[in-house]
């Protein structure tokens, strides 16, 4: 496709987002596990746990260990004096170019997580969008911040 | 000059505020009356529930709308609009020139009887900051209009980014004060009706009447017809059929009248830095949108307007949530316009955008893209169908949905686009309604290039641009563009031309 932004976001990303896909599939066994129990009690055929069990080993692998590797490769951010560019997406690769003047204003947010492990999303703001790049080391995402404001104000201009 | 004087409204504010208020404690009192004339209480709780509460609450009403009415008090002060209002709780609405983004002037019944008009003022702060006059003289609406409009262009001077699109635009300021007015866009009565007969509820009602006949054939078992046609006319089953159709045909009727009288003496005006637009026969309707705001144009096709050549031309409007602009910020400005008129009407109101341009298509090798993603977004019915086959044969039917969304995919294929001239990039993308988004660079807001795996494999790329619209965006997009189109659009976005051209763009 296009040029790859310059920056990467922080490896750290990836067990921030493997705790995640833990939690996420913590609560899908527990769903396996009761359609399972029905299905053994209601005397239903017993290769339809053995195909769900089959169904959550693969989700397990792939959002634990395959897609937070995937997406991390593909994030990739560059802040440039007049425009902000962010690329992201592991099936659909999707960039996005933010002209400087177009942004209002720009926020840090961070979950319980991040904090653990020091990271924080910044958002950015326009009129009518919000672009979000996550899981920046905490100092660098408060230097990113500062950056675009001090950017996006002197390139002021009506909407 | 009295402007600036508290003032109340004209006492005519009492009546609508009255029937607001009406609209809230209508229930109740039916439910009174209701419950009062069923007979079954002594005279005293009849007496209670049919005559005192019911008036009871009528005249609270009144009080309430006398008291709203007194303590409501409008001024215009140090360059700002001041609204003050409540008896127990007092709020206070300032609202400064600047923040005001446009001002509507509408009549209701109620104004046209004396002779007075509604204003209300939309600031882009959200819902929060918007204020109404309900009832004030026609004149007096006019002087306020004005006065705004005038202390608003005061404060622009002041800015010096305006002064300099002023002096661009190599006009003398004086000249802007008097401009004079020109209307742009009107539509004859012909027009007005045929909008009503192919507006999307008018075609909800005409699929509801299909759906209807076709369900009649599992209502009346068809050999039953002809052997005891009289049972069942006696039984009233054609009766019952020819009530629901004559009901839907009523509501048809309806939607037409009701969308004749809304699109009445549609008319849209422009003055050099606004356009204004006015409508209606019972409740006459003026929206004044500066071209300041003007974020965009969308034209809209629809399945059976298109096939005449007809569309339908709506701008974007940043801010504002009147009830002209839906949530999503469009203005329509045309509601019924020839194809080849648009074009002269933008260009006399909008003269940075141009309509006529030629598109690029999607490349060939994008069809199969299209007509397989058409296909299958029917998956989830064709599913719902296949199932029904196991229980009706006429669930089978469902593989018709098939060539039908390959049909789909094909006319999407031959609509798609994209368009750059200069500053401005258009965007064509249907569903069923075709849809050409224009939009201006120094308006977008993000643009973004995505690329599936399969569109990877064939080389294209989705490209959509965000433009502010309401107070959220609107997106204009094109799918499965040629992937070194995407590129090369991406790049005429970018402000920073600091890598080098690499290779040169050929367009076949």
């Amino acid at each position: 496709m296009i040029r790859e932004p310059k920056n990467r976001i922080s490896e750290k990303a990836l067990k921030v987002w493997k705790i995640h896909g833990l939690i996420n599939s913590v609560i899908t066994f527990l769903v396996v596990l009761g359609a399972s129990l029905y299905i053994y009690f209601s005397n239903w055929p017993n290769w339809l746990i053995v195909l769900l069990s089959v169904i959550w080993i693969f989700g397990f692998y792939f959002f634990v260990f395959l897609l937070p590797k995937l997406r991390w490769r593909r994030w990739r951010f560059e802040v440039r004096e007049q425009e902000i560019e962010i690329q992201h997406g592991v099936f659909v690769v999707t960039q996005t170019l933010i002209p400087m003047i177009r942004v209002q204003h720009v926020d840090n947010t961070q979950g319980p997580i991040l904090k653990k492990y020091h990271l924080s999303t910044v958002k950015i703001h326009t009129a009518a969008t919000v672009h979000e790049i996550p899981a920046l080391l905490d100092q660098e995402a408060e230097e990113l911040r500062k950056t675009i404001a001090r950017l996006a104000r002197v390139a002021d201009e009506d909407v | 000059m009295k402007m600036f004087e508290k003032k109340r409204q004209h006492p005519a504010a009492i009546l609508t505020n009255t029937i607001a208020n009406l609209r809230a404690t209508i229930y109740p009192i039916i439910l009174a009356l209701i419950i009062g004339n069923s007979g079954e209480g002594d005279r005293i709780e009849e007496l209670v529930l049919r005559i005192i509460i019911p008036i009871g609450l009528l005249f609270l009403n009144i009080v309430q709308g006398f008291i709203s009415w007194w303590r409501f008090t409008y001024r215009l002060e140090d360059g700002e609009l001041r609204i003050e209002s409540g008896l127990l709780f007092k709020k206070k609405r300032f609202i400064p020139f600047e923040r005001i983004q446009s001002i509507s002037v509408s009549q209701g019944i109620i104004q046209r009887m004396f002779g007075l008009v509604k204003m209300s003022f939309e600031t882009a702060g959200g819902l929060e900051t918007e204020a109404e006059l309900a009832a004030i003289p026609r004149r007096e609406a006019k002087e306020i209009e004005d006065y705004v409009k005038r202390a608003k262009k005061n404060l622009l001077i002041e800015d010096a980014s305006i002064v300099i699109e002023l002096e661009h635009e190599g006009k003398p300021l004086s000249q802007k004060l008097e401009k004079p007015v020109e209307c742009i866009y009107s539509m004859n009565f012909q027009e007005v009706f045929l909008v009503a007969l192919t507006s999307g509820g008018a075609i909800g009602v005409i699929v509801g009447i299909l759906a209807f006949l076709s369900e009649i054939g599992d209502i009346i078992p068809i050999n039953l017809f002809y052997d005891e046609a009289k049972a069942l006319l006696a039984s009233g089953i054609l009766i019952l059929i020819v009530t629901v159709l004559v009901v839907i045909l009523l509501a048809y009727v309806i939607a037409i009248i009701r969308s004749v009288l809304k699109f009445a003496n549609f008319k849209v005006e422009w003055d050099e830095e606004n356009i204004m637009i006015s409508h209606g026969v019972l409740e006459k309707k003026k929206t004044t949108v500066p071209l300041k705001r003007i974020q965009g144009i969308v034209i809209d096709e629809n399945l059976i307007r298109g096939l005449f050549g007809y569309a339908t031309v709506y701008i974007l409007n940043a801010g504002g949530s009147s009830v002209e602009t839906g949530v999503d910020g469009r203005i329509m400005i045309c509601p019924f316009i020839k194809k080849d008129r648009i074009s002269t009407v933008i260009t006399r109101c909008l003269p940075d955008y141009k309509i006529d341009v030629s598109y690029t298509p999607v490349p060939k090798r994008a069809k199969p893209l299209y007509i397989l993603r058409s296909i299958f977004s029917f998956r989830i019915a064709v599913a719902i169908l296949l199932c029904v086959y196991f229980l009706k044969p006429w669930g089978l039917l469902s593989l018709f949905l098939i060539p039908l969304g390959a049909i789909l995919g094909y006319i999407k294929f031959t609509f798609a686009g994209w368009s750059l001239t200069g500053e401005q990039l258009a965007l064509r993308d249907r569903f069923l309604t075709k849809r050409t988004t224009y939009m201006l660079k120094r308006r977008i807001q993000s643009l973004e290039v995505s690329q599936s795996y399969f569109q990877r494999l064939q080389k294209v790329s989705t490209i959509s641009g965000t433009v502010m619209s309401g107070f959220a965006g609107l997106n204009g997009k094109a799918v499965h563009i040629d992937e070194e189109d995407a590129r090369f659009l991406y790049r005429w976005f970018s402000l920073e031309k600091d890598e080098p051209v690499k290779e040169e763009l050929t367009t076949e």
